[in-house]
């Protein structure tokens, strides 16, 4: 596994320097830390998207995606102004940003599984081993969402139910995501889906730790420690996402052993 | 002594071609050269590996090569890998691009000499 494969963790990492701050600074150190987190994830989506022609299939994909992030973008950057009480919060346009974003990300997750779909190819596991890793994430995810869909059910506000419901697409699709990734392994573009896949798996984890956080034993300021970190770590892996994606199609660029322009030989002249 | 005189003669062209054959070889680079032991498709496979993994790559040529030519992709000859590159298009502009999906089609044609 390559070192990139685990720089998210290791960026990640720096927020842990958040408790040994007062806590409104550490508040102010954590959204800037996740401003810059959004802020690279979304600039490297939109150059993935653009690494594209438009009428290519991947590039709607990233674009969706792109669009999801920026207006994480500005969500986070309302909420570090809130916090340094430059604003107050616009909490609809806050709930409007939220649900437009965790409708975005679950369908542009949808995009990425129906265009390896659509390449007709297999993946490395049987039809039965496959639909069973498929079902069993999609298990995973009524598991762990199915006591915050019950919340957000009873909760007024719709934007609770629709991240909820979300959260529960983009666990259920880790899977369909890890299916290519698997099939792709030793070739560039397994990173992409690779590293989108993980993505989501630290989602899950981020869930995970909101539940098991009262009953961890940790101090608030450790536990909200973790909880940051594990956002930025997601977000970081779809920035290495996106530029896994470049990295393949700049590859394909590369046209260096061509400029030589040497005559066509097919076969070799020792066998003519 | 005829006989003689053309073994003579066959030996000559032997060893010229020989000759040419090490001057082509030490002015072509390696990796443009395919030797007829090499079967076409093995070059799509290396080509598509790089960017697909030896397993998707090998299962791409194996279902393309029976769509384009109802064959094993290792019977394939040089005249049918166009086929073969054309059914392995939209696979490529999916996962590559336009853009990309032409340039990999482009190197393997010239890796082949078409």
């Amino acid at each position: 596994m390559k070192l990139r494969s685990f720089l998210p963790w290791l960026c990640g990492a720096l927020l842990f320097a958040g408790p040994f701050a007062s806590p409104p600074n550490a508040l102010i150190f954590y959204r800037s830390m996740l401003l810059g987190a959004v802020l690279i994830a979304t600039i490297g989506s939109i150059s993935a998207a653009r690494a594209f022609d438009r009428g290519d299939q991947l590039f709607t994909t990233w674009a969706v995606l792109a669009g999801s992030y920026v207006i994480l973008t500005v969500r986070y950057v309302l909420r570090l102004l809130v916090t340094i009480h430059v604003m107050e919060m616009p909490v609809t346009l806050d709930r409007v940003l939220l649900i437009v974003h965790n409708i975005g990300v679950p369908v542009a997750l949808w995009l990425f599984v129906r265009s390896w779909r659509t390449t007709g190819l297999a993946g490395p596991m049987s039809r039965a081993a496959a639909s069973g890793s498929t079902l069993a994430g999609f298990g995973v995810a009524l598991l762990i969402g199915v006591f915050p869909l019950m919340r957000g059910i009873q909760n007024t506000d719709p934007a609770v139910l629709v991240s909820t419901l979300g959260d529960m697409v983009s666990i259920a699709l880790i899977v369909p995501l890890l299916m290519p990734a698997l099939g792709l392994r030793g070739g560039l573009l397994m990173y992409t889906w690779l590293y989108l896949a993980l993505a989501q798996v630290v989602w899950l984890m981020y869930d995970i730790w909101a539940v098991a956080r009262p009953r961890a034993g940790v101090t608030t300021a450790w536990g909200l420690a973790i909880d940051q970190a594990l956002r930025a770590v997601a977000l970081l892996y779809v920035y290495a996402a996106a530029a896994a994606q470049r990295r393949a199609l700049a590859q394909t660029q590369d046209t260096s052993p061509r400029t030589a322009g040497q005559p066509v030989i097919s076969e070799s002249p020792m066998t003519s | 002594m005829n006989f003689l005189f053309m073994r003579r003669v066959e030996r000559t062209q032997l060893l010229r071609t020989r000759l040419d054959s090490v001057i082509i070889m030490s002015v072509i680079p390696a990796s443009r050269v395919t030797t007829s032991a090499t079967p076409p498709a093995h070059v799509v496979r290396e080509e598509l590996s790089r960017y697909l993994g030896p397993f998707t790559s090998r299962n791409a040529v194996q279902m393309m090569a029976k769509q384009s030519a109802g064959a094993a992709p290792d019977s394939l000859t040089l005249a049918q890998i166009p086929a073969l590159l054309e059914a392995l298009g939209p696979m490529l502009r999916t996962l590559l691009g336009k853009g990309g999906a032409d340039k990999v089609v482009e190197e393997i044609q010239w890796k082949l000499g078409l």
